[in-house]
């Protein structure tokens, strides 16, 4: 196997780790939120976040670099900030995925949520317990197949993202050629055999995500009484 | 009296109907076309139909375009952005050797729009693939101070979008690309490029092959002959390509 | 003890209600289902809307559910599936603030003989096992005023009357008060003193529950529950029955363990008792309660007879053809011979 390969193999699981993480820590208070939102708001703030879903990942990429560009505000403020640029670096793509795949980890969360808010939250509610000990001792607890799902729906999610790296990377060696690319310059470049390998480790990877994401799934207990 | 209206409506609709369709009775030619000619293609037919001939367009990358054919796609020409593809297929035997022309050559600028610098990155197509990158790539290690730090696109248009878009300051794009900026929007950017002389970078050649299996062969052979015929090229050379000539020359 | 000023529109009508309970133990919500029972309660433990409230002359209608020193338990309440029931009684014992109760988790585990079920996955629970945990899990929130919503729905009769009389313990024990909402007052008559009806929204009777209750069931043309207090003298381990003395009075009673271990409460319904006007032989052998005729009255062609047994009420119904044919007036010392509880 190239050594670039491994490269962008270790790449792209660090990128879907990384992304998953920061995802779960975003997603967790937005989703309690939002679970609990009745407002005239909800969908339009539910269609945002499952805009990533009917987007092709090219446009979302194609706005990500007008957004990251130095000449535009956002691109400068980071570059104030960081003294480095967003576009073909590492965390231009780790920015890129949070949005890629943010409905992924955001949906099972507000599921998991509503989920325990009919029953659980409010017995305890009833039964005199505060905000915070609700959401430590009971929610957080009983959330726990959901949180499961979440990562590993996007950890595979990104894994397989393509059309926006493409877009906002710049295919450049350990910092944002990931494994997708890869194989895309291997199909450009007519280098099959290279193309088969490279894919054949990817599907195992994802499979095996899959496989435990279902086993979350089943894991999920006391659903109904 | 609305009725008597529609009939008489259907009656001409029919009428009509029958009659552009035997006007129109033209053979369909399926032709892939890399992406980055595809609108320079679509212009030149616009300027000058081929006659009894109706060309289907259906643009991508080489190759994808190339692992399609390969895979039975039914194109009768395949135009490739490089000269690796084409003569792949003549390999494979999914083309004929006598089909084989040269029908575009690409023109390298440097590009860099805006005067401060906002990093060191230099915008080139991928060379892994691209017939532009390689050229890129080959006039940047002779002329840049190295290390280089290059940003890749997937094809040239990218490499031109890196620095359209602001995040690179410096790119080596095709002048085709920068021609049509122009003519699209008129911003004066688009001017400010110096052309790369032809010496300084292995020729960027475009070829086009007859796939074998068609059932169109004459009218495959119209489009490249209407390629390649001297007007064309004339045009081409406005478009933003070398002309075959100064290839002849070198 | 508790004021409520309530206006909520709901769906079919507006719930309506200004209610003032002074002194209670245990009070009795009734109504059918859907005259604003489960909401009334929401609206007294803060899960729903903004209303006036005073519980022991507090203001608590700006407070949080768990700052007002109420528990409600929900109907259908669920329990935490993440863990057992141990781990559900621990639960609101160990993270529910302001305890006011010394209520101790093991008191209530004997009290409602939950011992065998501690180590019990919540999945694995029959209906009737679920909702004593749930019962026990709401008594350790520790508050001193608990609202049940349909408690005990799912026990069958004598399990209920027995935990019904075990909450009555616990009420007296540690000045508990509770509220507690059932459509069969039945249950509500054993165990409240004070009885409220609600209808479509509005409270359309109110009082101590034996009145309440009896209007109800004269309201529904049908004859009221009897129940009888009493102290246990000795148990005939011989025949296995108890031997029961009426409260207030020396009358005795023969009563089978089944109908005793319910709790300080014999039931008794209607069809169990016949009347006589005369002294039935052997009565020393058989259960005859010697009682006065206080009142009389028709009920869809039936009659209905109001006995006083020394201060306590036992009600019984009469064909038309039997009241024509002994001719019994109100006054009247009767023979009430009362079957089926050896």
């Amino acid at each position: 196997m190239l050594q670039s390969d491994l490269t962008a193999l270790w790449l792209t699981i660090k990128l879907a780790f990384i992304t998953a993480i920061l995802l779960l820590a975003f997603c967790i208070p937005v989703a309690y939120k939002l679970a609990g939102y009745k407002g005239k708001f909800k969908p339009f703030l539910e269609a945002l976040i499952a805009m990533p879903l009917v987007l092709p990942p090219t446009l979302l990429g194609f706005y990500l670099l007008v957004l990251f560009s130095p000449t535009h505000a956002f691109g400068q403020f980071w570059f104030w900030l960081t003294g480095t640029q967003l576009a073909f670096s590492f965390q231009g793509v780790v920015i890129g995925s949070l949005f890629y795949s943010l409905p992924f980890v955001m949906q099972p969360l507000v599921a998991g949520f509503k989920q325990i808010n009919q029953t659980y939250n409010e017995a305890a509610i009833a039964l005199g317990l505060s905000h915070y000990k609700r959401f430590v001792y009971l929610i957080l607890p009983l959330l726990k197949p959901s949180i499961g799902s979440a990562f590993a729906l996007g950890f595979a999610h990104t894994l397989g993202e393509f059309g926006l790296v493409l877009m906002i990377g710049g295919n450049i060696q350990g910092q944002t050629q990931v494994v997708s690319i890869a194989l895309y310059d291997h199909v450009e470049s007519l280098n099959y055999a290279a193309a088969h390998q490279l894919s054949l480790i990817l599907l195992a990877i994802s499979f095996a995500c899959l496989v435990l994401l279902f086993k979350f799934n089943k894991s999920i207990v006391g659903v109904k009484q | 009296m609305s009725k008597l209206y529609n009939t008489l409506l259907g009656y001409f609709l029919f009428v009509f109907c029958v009659f552009s369709s035997t006007l129109s009775a033209k053979e369909t030619l399926h032709v892939a076309v890399a992406s980055n000619f595809k609108t320079v293609l679509q212009t030149l037919l616009q300027e000058s139909p081929l006659p009894g001939v109706q060309v289907k367009i259906s643009a991508a990358s080489s190759g994808v375009l190339y692992s399609q054919i390969v895979h039975g796609a039914p194109f009768d020409v395949f135009l490739s952005a490089d000269d690796v593809r084409p003569q792949a297929l003549i390999k494979e035997g999914l083309a004929s050797q006598s089909s084989l022309v040269t029908y575009a050559l690409g023109e390298l600028a440097l590009w860099q729009p805006n005067a401060d610098k906002v990093n060191n990155k230099v915008a080139i197509a991928n060379p892994r693939f691209s017939p532009y990158g390689r050229a890129s790539e080959f006039y940047a290690n002779a002329h840049f101070k190295k290390p280089i730090s290059y940003v890749y696109g997937n094809n040239i248009t990218q490499a031109f979008q890196f620095v359209q878009s602001g995040n690179v300051s410096i790119g080596l794009v095709a002048v085709s690309t920068l021609k049509a900026a122009y003519s699209n929007t008129q911003n004066p950017k688009y001017l400010d490029y110096k052309v790369l002389e032809a010496s300084e970078y292995p020729d960027i050649i475009q070829q086009g092959v007859i796939v074998k299996s068609t059932k169109k062969m004459a009218s495959a052979k119209k489009l490249m002959d209407f390629l390649i015929s001297s007007s064309t090229q004339l045009k081409l050379i406005k478009l933003g390509y070398r002309s075959k000539d100064s290839n002849a020359s070198k | 003890m508790i004021k409520l000023t309530l206006f909520k529109a709901l769906n079919n009508f507006n719930l309506d209600i200004n209610l003032q309970l002074e002194s209670f133990n245990i009070a009795g919500v009734f109504g059918p289902s859907g005259s604003g029972k489960s909401t009334l309660l929401r609206c007294i433990s803060g899960l729903e809307g903004k209303q006036s409230i005073y519980i022991n002359n507090q203001p608590v209608h700006h407070l949080p559910s768990d700052k007002r020193g109420v528990t409600l338990q929900v109907q259908s309440c669920p329990l935490f599936p993440h863990l057992d029931v141990a781990g559900n009684l621990a639960f609101t014992q160990k993270h529910c603030a302001n305890r006011q109760t010394d209520l101790s988790e093991q008191e209530v585990i004997t009290a409602l003989e939950l011992q065998p079920l501690l180590k019990r996955n919540v999945q694995s629970l029959s209906g009737g096992e679920r909702q004593r945990v749930v019962f026990a899990r709401t008594l350790l929130a520790g508050q001193k005023l608990i609202i049940l919503d349909e408690p005990f729905s799912a026990l069958d009769w004598p399990l209920r009357f027995k935990i019904l009389t075990t909450m009555s313990n616990l009420a007296a024990k540690f000045n508990i008060k509770f509220i507690i909402v059932s459509h069969s007052l039945k249950e509500l008559l054993f165990c409240c003193d004070t009885l409220i009806q609600l209808e479509k929204g509005k409270v359309i009777n109110q009082g101590p529950s034996g009145l309440v209750a009896k209007a109800i069931y004269v309201n529904n043309k049908q004859t009221p529950l009897s129940l009888l207090n009493y102290d246990i003298i000795k148990f005939d381990e011989k025949y296995g029955v108890y031997h029961l003395q009426i409260k207030q009075s020396e009358q005795q009673l023969f009563v089978s363990p089944n109908a005793v271990e319910q709790g300080g409460k014999l039931v008794i319904e209607s069809e169990q008792i016949a009347i006589s006007a005369i002294k039935p032989i052997h009565s020393e052998n058989t259960n005859v309660l010697v009682c006065i005729l206080t009142s009389a009255e028709v009920i869809d062609s039936n009659w209905q007879l109001t006995l006083n047994v020394d201060g306590q009420t036992l009600y019984c119904l009469l064909s038309a053809r039997v009241w024509d044919q002994s001719n019994y007036n109100v006054g009247d010392t009767l023979y009430a011979a009362i079957h089926n509880l050896e």
